[in-house]
């Protein structure tokens, strides 16, 4: 295809994030380690970066238009997220995690060539879809992790009788997850505007997503009002799970429906 | 419950059971009253109503938040069991909306209890009046006397009320017109859902229409039930020129692809012309015998017929009509002080003397060969002030990120 030398770029970044990747999970202890596997970080986004610059020099337009080409940001930018929510709150599985995410859209176009020009139909083709894409997937990354850290600790207390004192990190948690929740939100309504003409229309997937906003709103006001209140919170967290597990696969599905036989229709 | 201590229900200060009924109380009767006015929907007034409205709603919290603030009522408005008990309320009535089907504007409802048009309905109005006045107290609590510590709290919570208000008491202002043009024509005359027609600020000449279109794919047709067949192993494939794909138990590769082609007598050749469909030339070869068939597909279409190859009694092989990459029209748009000639594509709209003109539709049965386009016009007057407490939420957005929670003591 027209995707000069992708593969040597990809298995360069894919070798150094995996790297890292195990770095991080299993000898993350030494600071050296951790500083070998953040540069690795770096020189992977650098990798995949300059491929991204070389494809829109040769293409002569921004890399936008087709699924595969919207999967190169994807990775590019979970990376760059990553490691910026790294620096600032070293969670070093979270880290790990967005250079799975960022590795599985990589490796999806490694070894789906033909996917590359998988078509875009109009509507997505906007410099709003990978931010709002990225954004999501991120927040759900965060509040699915805080609500297993409560669904843990339940388990914990009411099954083995051991207090986990895990609200500190759930808080933290919601709270990077809620922003990015928000960001998702407000992007999309940004789009909506641009590409629909209005910026909120109640669709199925604009009301789960707002719906699961709501939950974790009610979870961080309780907190604050509560602090010393565990089962409730915890409650509230688990819960949320079940809304935002609807609205996560709501919205993994229904955009796939407009890339099949739909459009056969069209033409006859 | 232990936060109750011992503290007689109704006793101030109220906690959360005290909300929680009030909010169920709100519920109720908003269902009550939605019931027995048989169920119409409520329409917020145009301006200058809203904007009255508005006036009023700042003008009360601002009254109430500087003169009755000491009171036990009001104190309990602006706090967290209030606010929790409303964003709940709020949740219950968006669940109700996620999984009833909105019936959306224009009269004609049928749930009795007003399941499908909730945004319209009366106990939403009454949560909402509910969920604005908690937000806008406490936002006014923590605005007066102002300090840098509050600033996320501000931009959030504020953003999220201007945003709210803003959107809502907005929709009667805003229109949303359709206008369709041919190729030469001019209107300044677009139609509202209602079919009515309103008068534009400009004028409006289509002066091109033109699509881009992907390359077409290679399927099969279950031709009993008339539709595309596909599952795991049966994927369609782009016909470019070189591909190939496997369907069916055959290996299909395309040896040549035309985008526009003409037939002559059983081939197909290159042709330019209007209404020259896709085609493409493949070789099919069945895996359980290796016989191997060359032919030509093309999807056909307003002009032509197709061509396929018959597989078995069930099955064909056909080609798809290639699906759109982009389609625009050129138009010249000439308003009181200016003629500007420009083009509008999705996701570029238009701006002009208030109103953003879309790129909606054009004649998909002609597909690139469209001579038609539709436009989409959109005027809303409220939007900058939306915007403002939607960029004020975003910053607020950016500063959970980086304080993360505060550990009060
Ligand atoms: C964008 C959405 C919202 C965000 C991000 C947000 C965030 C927060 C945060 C982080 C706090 C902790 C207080 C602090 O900063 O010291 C808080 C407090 C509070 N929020 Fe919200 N909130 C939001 C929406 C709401 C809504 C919709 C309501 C009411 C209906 C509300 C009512 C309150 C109240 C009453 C407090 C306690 C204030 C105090 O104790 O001084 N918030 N909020």
């Amino acid at each position: 295809m027209n995707w000069i030398n992708f593969s040597i770029y990809a298995e360069i970044c894919g070798i150094l994030w995996l790297a890292s990747i195990v770095i991080l999970l299993f000898k993350s202890k030494k600071p050296v380690y951790t500083a070998i596997a953040t540069g690795m970080v770096y020189v992977g986004i650098l990798v995949l970066g300059s491929f991204i610059v070389n494809l829109w020099l040769t293409l002569d337009r921004p890399p936008m238009r087709t699924l595969g080409e919207t999967r190169l940001w994807y990775s590019f930018f979970l990376s760059i997220i990553g490691i910026v929510v790294y620096h600032r709150w070293k969670y070093k599985w979270l880290l790990a995690y967005s250079l799975g995410m960022a590795l599985l859209f990589l490796m999806l176009n490694y070894f789906n060539p033909e996917i590359h020009s998988k078509s875009l139909m109009p509507a997505l083709q906007s410099p709003w879809f990978v931010p709002h894409v990225i954004v999501y997937i991120f927040a759900y990354a965060l509040l699915a992790a805080s609500s297993l850290v409560a669904v843990y600790s339940l388990f914990h207390e009411y099954f083995l009788n051991q207090k986990k004192d895990v609200l500190p990190i759930a808080d933290n948690l919601v709270y990077i997850g809620f922003a990015f929740l928000t960001l998702g939100l407000l992007f999309g309504a940004l789009w909506a505007k641009e590409a629909w003409g209005h910026y909120w229309t109640w669709d199925p997937k604009e009301t789960w997503a707002f719906l699961t906003w709501l939950m974790y709103l009610v979870y961080i006001h309780f907190r604050h009002s509560k602090p010393h209140l565990t089962k409730g919170p915890l409650w509230t967290l688990s819960l949320a799970f079940v809304v935002l597990l609807i609205a996560w696969f709501g919205i993994n599905y229904l955009p796939s429906a407009q890339f099949s036989v739909h459009t056969y229709g069209m033409g006859n | 419950m232990k936060m109750a201590g011992r503290k007689q229900i109704w006793q101030h200060p109220w906690s959360y059971i005290e909300s929680y009924l009030i909010a169920l109380g709100l519920l109720l009767a908003g269902f009550l009253i939605e019931f027995s006015t048989g169920a119409g929907t409520i329409e917020i007034p145009a301006w200058p109503g809203n904007g009255i409205i508005l006036f009023i709603c700042i003008g009360l919290l601002l009254l109430v938040h500087f003169f009755f603030r000491r009171m036990h009522f009001v104190k309990w408005l602006s706090s967290v069991p209030a606010a929790i008990s409303a964003i709940s309320a709020f949740a219950f009535l968006v669940m109700l909306m996620a999984v009833f089907p909105q019936e959306s504007q224009v009269g004609r409802t049928t749930s009795p209890f007003g399941f499908d048009h909730i945004v319209q309905s009366w106990p939403y109005m009454l949560v909402m009046l509910y969920f604005l006045s908690s937000l806008g107290l406490v936002t006014l609590k923590r605005f007066f006397p102002f300090t840098r510590r509050n600033l996320g709290f501000f931009i959030n919570h504020a953003g999220l009320w201007i945003a709210i208000v803003a959107g809502s008491l907005g929709t009667s202002d805003m229109l949303r017109l359709t206008l369709t043009l041919q190729e030469g024509q001019a209107n300044w005359l677009a139609t509202d859902a209602s079919g009515l027609e309103h008068e534009l600020p400009f004028a409006i000449k289509l002066l091109d229409f033109s699509l881009e279109e992907y390359e077409a794919k290679i399927g099969i047709l279950d031709n009993p039930k008339a539709e595309l067949f596909m599952d795991e192993n049966n994927h369609p494939f782009y016909a470019s020129k070189g591909n190939t794909g496997n369907l069916l138990g055959r290996d299909v590769k395309v040896l040549d692809y035309l985008p526009t082609a003409g037939k002559v007598s059983d081939r197909y050749e290159p042709f330019l012309g209007f209404g020259a469909p896709p085609a493409a030339w493949v070789e099919i070869i069945n895996q359980k015998n290796q016989e191997s068939k060359i032919a030509w597909l093309s999807c056909g279409n307003f002009m032509h017929q197709p061509d396929y190859v018959k597989l078995d009694s069930n099955f064909s092989l056909i080609m798809i009509p290639p699906e759109p990459k982009r389609y625009r029209s050129e138009v010249f748009i000439l308003s009181e002080e200016k003629g500007d000639t420009i083009s509008i594509e999705v996701n570029k709209p238009y701006q002009v003397a208030g109103w953003k003109i879309y790129q909606l539709s054009y004649n998909e049965r002609m597909g690139r060969y469209s001579e038609t386009s539709v436009f989409e016009l959109v005027r809303d007057p409220w939007l900058p002030l939306v915007y403002i407490g939607i960029f004020m939420m975003m910053a607020g957005a950016f500063y959970l990120l980086f304080t993360g929670k505060r550990r009060e003591l």
